[in-house]
């Protein structure tokens, strides 16, 4: 029986646009039962992310788009593979926004970026400090 | 979550090429865990090939993403093809899927061990499935 026609999805269905603000086990699928490496991974991910922020900044600030696609790129897969889905669409959206050239919509997630990307650091973080807690991590 | 199956990967050398570096960390973790002794990275296909000089021999796997600056996944897989590359390949992307089978198409094409295209993040889980096959 054929019905993989109706199992597809509906062309016109909307996006999804309730992602989550960061999952915590996005990070064990990741590297699987390793929390020194989590750990590892997601300081990693919280200095990269800045120094991405601030790139990102300093090339918006000048209005160089290509530069702002570029590492809304980079955010967009790092915020992913850790689980701050939220953080990937956002960026995902910037980036093209930034390829084509809409300048508007570019300031406008400009804007809201460091916010969000403040609030899965704040998550990220408070996950850390309890895991040192718990188990005496050596990161 | 983590795999029961056994990599023979001890010793064995990797080249990352990916321009976002929390990714070619994240792979150099993993790699480094299945037992890979060397792990280089590249932000770009271009800086990939001038480090693929200074390998002694082809490493043993090579991961690739497709979208990146200066010199991108399709154009280095051209380069590879181009040098007659003969390594094991494994290609990576984040949502573009249509990117990746066209990447794949040419990997294909060429001469090199292709492992597979897969959808980042590359997990551990992954890595071990595609790896098992060396």
């Amino acid at each position: 029986m054929n019905t993989s026609a109706t199992c597809l999805p509906t062309p016109s269905a909307p996006a999804q646009t309730t992602a989550v603000t960061w999952d915590d086990q996005a990070v064990v699928r990741l590297v699987g039962d390793r929390p020194a490496m989590q750990q590892r991974l997601l300081l990693k991910f919280l200095s990269t992310s800045a120094d991405t922020l601030a790139a990102l900044r300093q090339a918006g600030s000048t209005g160089d788009w290509v530069e702002v696609g570029r590492h809304a790129h980079s955010l967009k897969s790092a915020a992913r593979s850790v689980g701050a889905m939220a953080l990937g669409d956002h960026c995902w959206a910037l980036e093209q926004a930034a390829k084509a050239t809409d300048v508007q919509q570019c300031h406008a997630l400009c804007t809201e970026l460091p916010v969000l990307a403040d609030r899965v650091s704040r998550l990220i973080g408070a996950h850390l400090q309890s895991a040192s807690t718990v188990d005496g991590a050596v990161l | 979550m983590s795999s029961s199956v056994s990599v023979p990967t001890s010793g064995r050398t990797a080249l990352v090429v990916d321009d976002d570096a929390f990714t070619c960390s994240c792979l150099t973790e993993l790699l480094a865990d299945l037992g890979f002794s060397r792990v280089e990275t590249a932000s770009n296909g271009r800086q990939a090939l001038k480090l693929l000089r200074q390998f002694a021999a082809t490493p043993d796997v090579l991961i690739c993403d497709i979208y990146m600056p200066d010199m991108d996944g399709i154009e280095f897989l051209e380069q590879l093809i181009e040098r007659r590359y003969t390594g094991r390949l494994m290609l990576v992307s984040g949502m573009d899927v249509q990117t990746l089978t066209l990447a794949r198409e040419i990997a294909d094409a060429g001469p090199m061990k292709f492992l597979g295209a897969f959808l980042k993040p590359l997990s551990r889980e992954t890595l071990v499935q595609a790896l098992g096959s060396i």
